[in-house]
């Protein structure tokens, strides 16, 4: 009995899943038939062959699913996004804008109140002077007598007086009244009679400000020039910061939509 | 669903259609690997990396058979392991003879969960297979178990392990013959008509 080739193994293994041609399988089946060999060896083949058809299939242990992680699925961005990252762009340009201008001596928001406190001292610009430096200034917008300037005039030691005080100091000179503490009494006044200092102190303070003569004098509208320029810088930088806080707030709640669907699923 | 329709979601970005093929896959790919690996930790990682792979490279799919794209993504997977065992070799478990040779069907190859006798006799015949398959070269090992385990045609097969089908029929041949061999020495968990054939040719 002749061993079968490996070239025979090949055509049965081959005849038994149906690869052959017509031609070939009549030609191995009428060998089959007169050599015992060869048809044993089919015979063995074809019984591992079902034996390995037979092997059972094992369940997965687990699903192999992919979640988006796994996939490198990355989250959508919202399309208000990329917008709204331009302005977190504005923020940090306006940031370093007005950290810059605030470091700089001769600019900044914080630079300039004293500017504008000098020229207000200085009386320029409309502004009324200092209290510190009013009895040095104050005496040309006095038209009272040099008597009863020393009288009326707050001492320069004394807490800083609001300039519409000052003003209306400046107003009631005139008014003949007799000067505190045995001053000269002025003209028209009745010698010898008692003095009344202390009413017309209290008359002076509180009483309104009329406009002073000189037109040197404070105003309203000039108190409050060496604050413009300042809300619109901070305007500018809070609605960038809530934009950029907004931007930061849609992708947090985006990316936690995600990841609950991804969860879910 | 149409198999098509769900390769063409998840080639645009459709987990959801991807998962669902995963679903329809996934126990041939573990099978597939678990018979070429012989470890179930192992296959169970190849699947995993053979899915994940899959849906990364699913646009260079250009039709044909499906199955046969995966098992070839995990015959690779599977491939990549064994090499990395190689360099890594590890203790080999079988008991050996006085002589230095291996013992092929030690006792504890039983598995000791089964309790009733057909699950017994069952699993252990599986582990016989498993044992024969461990024994064949890796590139004979894979196309058996694509051809016969998992059923596949020779030119699914030619797929998968990127050979011609010449070489297939020849590796299959070759293997079919040696795993003959391997289980003649199990003849007692072979399957009766298997072994009464064996009787009868004795």
């Amino acid at each position: 009995m002749n061993t079968p080739s490996w070239r025979d193994i090949e055509q049965l293994s081959a005849y038994l899943d149906g690869q052959l041609s017509q031609s070939q399988k009549t030609r191995l089946i009428a060998r089959i038939v007169k050599e015992p060999a060869l048809a044993q060896a089919m015979e063995e083949l074809r019984q591992t062959r079902n034996l390995l058809r037979e092997t059972p299939q094992r369940r997965s242990p687990r699903k192999f699913t992919l979640t988006p992680r796994m996939a490198g699925i990355r989250p959508p961005v919202p399309r208000v996004v990329p917008a709204l990252s331009w302005a977190s762009a504005a923020a940090v340009l306006l940031f370093i804008i007005t950290f810059g201008y605030n470091l700089l001596p001769l600019g900044g928001f914080g630079a300039a109140a004293p500017r504008a406190a000098d020229s207000y001292a200085s009386g320029r610009g409309g502004g009324p002077p200092a209290a510190t430096s009013a009895p040095a200034t104050q005496p040309p917008v006095f038209p009272a007598p040099a008597t009863q300037a020393p009288a009326t005039m707050p001492p320069a030691t004394e807490p800083p007086t609001p300039p519409h005080q000052a003003t209306k100091v400046a107003i009631v000179g005139p008014t003949p009244t007799p000067a505190i503490g045995g001053a000269q009494p002025t003209q028209g006044g009745t010698p010898g009679a008692p003095t009344e200092t202390p009413e017309i102190i209290t008359v002076l303070v509180p009483q309104p400000t009329p406009q002073p003569e000189s037109g040197i004098g404070p105003s309203t509208t000039t108190q409050k020039q060496p604050q413009q320029g300042l809300p619109w810088a901070y305007i500018w930088l809070g609605l960038a910061v809530v934009l950029v806080g907004a931007a930061l707030l849609i992708r947090w709640v985006n990316d936690l939509a995600f990841k609950r669907s991804s969860s879910k699923k | 669903m149409d198999e098509s329709f769900l390769i063409q979601s998840a080639q645009h970005g459709d987990l959801d259609s991807f998962n669902t093929l995963v679903l329809a896959y996934q126990d041939v790919v573990y099978n597939t690997a678990l018979r070429i690996l012989n470890d179930e930790d192992l296959a169970a990682d190849a699947a995993q990396e053979t899915f994940v792979s899959a849906f990364r490279a699913l646009n260079s799919y250009r039709g044909g058979s499906f199955r046969a794209w995966l098992l070839r993504t995990v015959t690779n997977a599977c491939y990549d392991e064994l090499r990395r065992k190689k360099r890594r070799p590890t203790t080999p478990l079988e008991p050996e003879t006085d002589e230095g040779e291996d013992v092929e069907s030690p006792r504890w190859l039983a598995d000791p969960n089964a309790s009733p006798e057909e699950e017994l006799d069952q699993a252990e015949l599986e582990h016989a297979i498993q044992h024969c398959l461990e024994n064949l070269p890796s590139e004979f090992r894979a196309v058996v178990v694509l051809a016969d385990i998992q059923g596949l045609d020779y030119s699914e097969v030619a797929i998968a392990v990127k050979s011609p089908i010449g070489t297939i029929r020849s590796r299959l041949a070759r293997a079919r013959l040696r795993l003959r061999e391997c289980l003649q020495g199990f003849r007692e968990l072979l399957p009766v008509a298997f072994r009464l054939e064996e009787e009868s040719n004795l």
